[in-house]
């Protein structure tokens, strides 16, 4: 098939929305397709005699375009690799590659349409039922049944597309719905001072005005004209008027609490807040219930007119219009206004069929049937008759290439219901399911309020705006008497279809029939809650859309219920397929590089994210630098250590009670370990506390942790009137710790504080300069090795350790990382909170009981720790020394008769001992120096022994040298 | 917003305060902290049911006049 270049097109006409003197070339299923400037990929595909679109869920039943609207699921693709895309919604771009969905060998050709005939075996609900007995049968389905299910499939190996960008904005009001409505709302509210954002779904506003070829004169407002002359007026006011920011070809997928919508605009996801909202979203056609009504060619007859007036694509060349109002006879005058022929009018309501419009459908020749019945539509790959059964009983079979189905449309009001507070009934009279309460700050307007008369529409619009602009409207008893008056003309249906056959399609999305409703029914799903579930209505990419109406007539119908007691299935966000990328976070977060970043890196660090934070997790070689500490010199970033200055009088009294341990008698240059617990006695944080005088102190907490460890001080101090301020310092200060056997010397090159061991003793601290920077030196010992910890103005860092870098180049100085420092620290038995300590650990478990004052007053989780120390311990934190060479995993289980016991927190391989090493979790009774236990590693168990005591200078004494 | 316990508490007294609430539909006194802002904490009293929030104040003195509990009324010094 050569290139038909854009298809035969109707007539140009002024109002469509494609430029034919421009064309894109594009690439379907691997050939060369052309398509007008403005074209959608359904309508440039649907113009060459494209009629197949996808195949249908479960069936593989062929579709056609329906509703050319982006409600329904008929038209899905995958373009340029993303699968499930509304064709008739995405605009053709050059290079544009598409494929159709669910089918092979082809979507014209398909083996799975084998699976229509097999609808004995597949009944709804099936998966439950079929194929389970014997049981072994559903082991061999189950992955059958998930490979042949689903739509579009997914390109693992693609980059999944470009990144979506996020915006916040905020508005006065916004308007979802660029129609009528929402273009009066929009003016409205803008003319009076109001801040506006109107989101439109499509192209160009306008909405179903758009191709509205019918005459109006005399409404309130505008001009007389065409639906369309009216669009351009409006549209023409909307672009006029300051104050409105339009989003066209957004599609508003949430509504949030307190107002708030979500967008997608192409690649861009927008969070808008809005003080109110006017909800416009307008209403739908919905299919009729007949045998094969989900044939190519039938469509609802707004999708029809779409195809035909903003695309100049013809939808079909011989219509039959299907209708049960009046408003289906100027949609069969607009297609044969078109160039479409339309063979008959087929009205499902008994009588004469409509007034003055039935009349002009008569006086252009085409025929009108009363009070019909649907019966089937035949054809194989597209519709090619329409049988119905007339009001004299008679059955006729009309020859048609496109069934235009006009029902009453359906209010779009998926989107209104997500917003708590919303109350939408059922309205008996209208027929349709409408607003009944509404939030102070939520108005509807337009056919969503299931008034389908453009001058109550645009009425509906102004009185929104206004009201949502908080200024009076003046109109409502002009607009109430209108509304009667469209009351009292309505003529509706005496009855729905009691339909039973089984290709007569309630859910397009799920291939769902009325049969299956009474199948369900009938095996006890009669509450619509659990119906929609085990039938899966109204739960496709559709959402209901063009299912709901009928799946609660069809529960009634054969629940023998109202429409009103069925009640109607829950909306929830998204209204509208959003991909997970829109809703993914912004594509970057903030990471926080400490001072000596660049340095770490010219160094050729392997750089981690811990937290927040960018750290240096090694230098090549973390064992080598573990023992570049143990027997040398080193130095490492520690400048993520979060950081509080505690001042004031009562700063002693604070830290005493948040801490376990005491700080108020901590006398000043001295510093201790402290112990942060919640109310239950679990461990929370720790860190180290210095006394820097009578009312100031420097706490430590751990890396990340620090600004929930700042909110906890603050909120204690509450309501204390106790007098001290916490400061968070994390960034003021960069921190570098020197540690090993000539820290002392290294450091002495630097500073005039006296670092011998009778002046500065473990666990003090001072005040001095190094290299020139003024510093606070902490001595204490979290890898086991004389060593000093740094605190300084972070702007030297840099600085400070060049200058160490240099003044221990003698004595064999070199970095080290965070994984070095993992395993110097786990030598020494010194745990890690959160790595070694979970939710529930307290410090009795963990064998720091020596941490806990019980004598003090009061303390956060004294009570909790009270009650822990009176019941007996189950497990207790300890240290083990594996017996053969392999190192297990954090995490491994320790296990006893292959079950699990106990589990290893923190694990190496000791450069010291050279042999794997760490800590676990075992029961009390086997938490004993010497006692053999197993760890499991891969699928063996391997024996380790318990060790009560760091494996590496137990007495601490290198600590203190 | 509860008392906290005091040392001599008893175990069901304790896990009452550590884990139970009383789960109130209406009115609720409630800590919040401006996080992304100022980090300070204040007092709201929010509508559990609707989500309203129907006053925020600064937190109360504790030496001070009586803090009450939402649920039981009672009222505690400290």
């Amino acid at each position: 098939m050569g290139n038909k270049g854009t298809g035969e097109r109707l007539p140009r006409s002024e109002h469509e929305l494609i430029d034919r003197d421009a064309v894109i070339d594009f690439e379907f299923e691997g050939r060369r397709f052309s398509a007008h400037q403005g074209d959608t990929v359904g309508s440039a595909v649907t113009a060459v005699g494209i009629d197949i679109l996808s195949r249908s869920f479960k069936y593989h039943r062929p579709r056609g375009m329906l509703c050319a609207a982006g409600n329904c699921p008929n038209c899905l693709m995958t373009v340029d690799g993303i699968p499930n895309v509304r064709s008739c919604t995405m605009q053709v771009q050059p290079g544009m590659k598409v494929k159709r969905q669910n089918a092979w060998p082809s979507v014209d050709f398909d083996f799975g349409s084998v699976l229509d005939r097999m609808d004995r075996v597949l009944p709804v609900g099936f998966y439950y039922k079929a194929f389970h007995k014997p049981k072994f049968l559903w082991d061999i389905m189950r992955p059958i049944v998930r490979r042949i299910a689903g739509l579009g499939r997914i390109d693992i190996l693609s980059d999944g597309g470009p990144r979506y960008s996020h915006r916040n904005m905020q508005a006065d009001v916004a308007v979802i719905g660029g129609g009528p409505a929402g273009m009066a709302a929009a003016i409205e509210a803008a003319d009076v001072g109001q801040d506006v954002v109107l989101i439109d779904d499509q192209q160009v506003l306008g909405g179903h005005l758009l191709s509205d070829t019918a005459r109006y004169a005399g409404i309130e407002g505008v001009g007389d004209g065409t639906g369309q002359e009216i669009a351009d007026s409006l549209r023409g006011r909307v672009e006029a008027q300051s104050g409105i920011r339009v989003l066209s070809g957004a599609s508003a997928f949430g509504y949030y609490q307190d107002n708030l919508v979500g967008v997608r605009q192409g690649f861009e996801s927008i969070q808008l807040r809005a003080d109110r909202v006017v909800m416009a979203t307008g209403a739908f056609e919905v299919p009729f219930q007949f045998e094969n009504n989900d044939r190519p060619g039938v469509m609802l007859a707004s999708g029809a007119l779409r195809m035909a007036r903003l695309y100049g694509v013809p939808p079909g060349e011989r219509a039959v219009v299907v209708t049960d109002n009046d408003a289906g006879y100027s949609s069969a005058l607009n297609l044969l206004d078109a160039g479409i022929e339309v063979a008959a009018v087929v009205d499902l309501r008994s009588g004469a069929g409509a007034s003055d419009v039935g009349d002009a459908v008569r006086d252009a020749g085409i025929e009108v049937l009363t009070g019909c019945r649907l019966v089937s539509a035949s054809g194989t790959k597209r519709v090619s008759r329409l049988k119905v059964v007339a009001a004299d009983s008679s059955t006729r079979v009309l020859k048609c290439d496109l069934v235009c189905m006009a029902g009453v449309p359906q209010p779009a009001n998926g989107l209104l219901l997500q917003q708590p507070g919303v109350v939408v009934e059922y309205d008996e009279q209208l027929r349709e399911s409408v607003p009944a309460r509404l939030p102070d700050t939520v108005f509807t307007a337009g056919d969503i309020n299931g008034f389908h008369d453009l001058g109550i529409v645009l009425g509906q619009g102004v009185a929104a705006g206004r009201k949502a602009a908080g200024v009076a409207y003046d109109g409502s008893s002009q607009l109430s008497a209108l509304e009667s008056e469209y009351r009292d003309g309505l003529r509706h249906r005496d009855s729905y279809s009691s339909g039973s056959a089984k290709k007569e399609f309630v859910c397009f999305c799920e291939d769902v029939s009325t049969k299956d409703i009474g199948v369900a029914i009938r095996e006890g799903f009669g509450d619509i809650q659990t119906l929609k579930r085990y039938t899966t209505s109204t739960m496709g990419p559709c959402q209901g859309k063009m299912c709901h109406k009928a799946f609660v007539e069809a529960t009634a119908i054969h629940t023998g219920g109202t429409i009103a007691a069925t009640g109607a299935t829950t909306a929830r966000p998204p209204a509208q397929g959003v991909p997970l990328g829109a809703l993914a976070g912004p594509g970057h977060m903030p990471l926080k590089r400490t001072p000596l970043d660049e340095i770490h890196r010219a160094a050729g660090a392997e750089m981690v994210e811990l937290g927040p934070w960018l750290r240096a997790h090694d230098y090549g070689s973390p064992q080598d630098e573990a023992l570049t500490v143990r027997e040398r010199v080193g130095i490492i970033d520690v400048s993520t250590l979060g950081k509080l200055d505690v001042r004031g009088a009562d700063a002693g009294k604070l830290l005493d009670k948040v801490y376990t341990h005491r700080f108020s008698n901590l006398r000043e240059g001295r510093i201790r370990y402290g112990l942060l617990c919640g109310e239950n006695g679990a461990i929370m944080d720790d860190g180290t506390v210095t006394r820097l005088s009578e009312d100031h102190y420097f706490v430590s907490t751990t890396t990340g942790n620090v600004d929930a460890i700042e909110d906890w001080f603050n909120w204690w101090l509450e309501g204390t009137g106790m007098d001290v301020f916490v400061t968070n310092v994390t960034s003021s200060y960069g921190a570098i710790n020197v540690a090993g056997p000539r820290a002392r010397e290294t450091l002495s090159k630097l500073t005039d504080v006296d670092l011998s061991s009778d002046a500065f003793g473990y666990m003090r601290s001072f005040s001095g300069t190094v290299a020139g920077v003024p510093c606070i030196f902490l001595r204490i010992g979290f890898v086991g090795e004389t060593g000093w910890e740094l605190h300084f103005p972070s702007e030297y860092a840099e600085h400070l350790w060049k200058a160490l870098m240099e003044a221990g180049a003698e004595y064999g100085i070199g970095p080290f990382g965070l994984e070095a420092q993992r395993i110097l620290r786990l030598e020494k038995g010194h745990i890690i909170v959160s790595q070694d300590t979970d939710a529930v650990t307290d410090p009795l478990d963990a064998g720091m009981r020596w941490a806990v004052r019980f004598d003090k007053p009061d303390f956060i989780g004294r009570a909790g720790l009270a009650a822990n120390r009176k019941r007996e311990s189950e497990e207790k934190l300890v240290g083990f020394v594996m017996r053969g060479d392999l190192v297990p995993e954090d995490g491994q289980p320790i296990v006893e008769n292959g079950i699990p016991i106990g589990r290893v927190t923190s694990s190496r391989l000791s450069p010291t001992l050279k042999k794997g090493f760490g800590l676990g979790w075992v029961p009390e009774k086997l938490a004993e120096e010497g006692v053999e236990i197993l760890i499991r590693i891969g699928d063996k168990d391997w024996p380790a022994v318990v060790a009560t005591e760091p494996i590496y200078d137990p007495e601490g004494v290198r600590l203190r040298s | 917003m509860l008392t906290r316990p005091q040392p001599d508490v008893s175990n069901e007294d304790l896990t009452d305060y550590l884990f139970f609430r009383e789960n109130a539909d209406g009115p609720q006194r409630e800590w919040w902290n401006h996080n992304m802002g100022c980090r300070k904490w204040f007092i709201a009293v929010r509508n559990t049911h609707t989500n309203e929030v129907i006053e925020t104040s600064w937190p109360p003195d504790i030496q001070s006049s009586a803090i009450q509990s939402n649920d039981d009324g009672k009222s505690d010094g400290e």
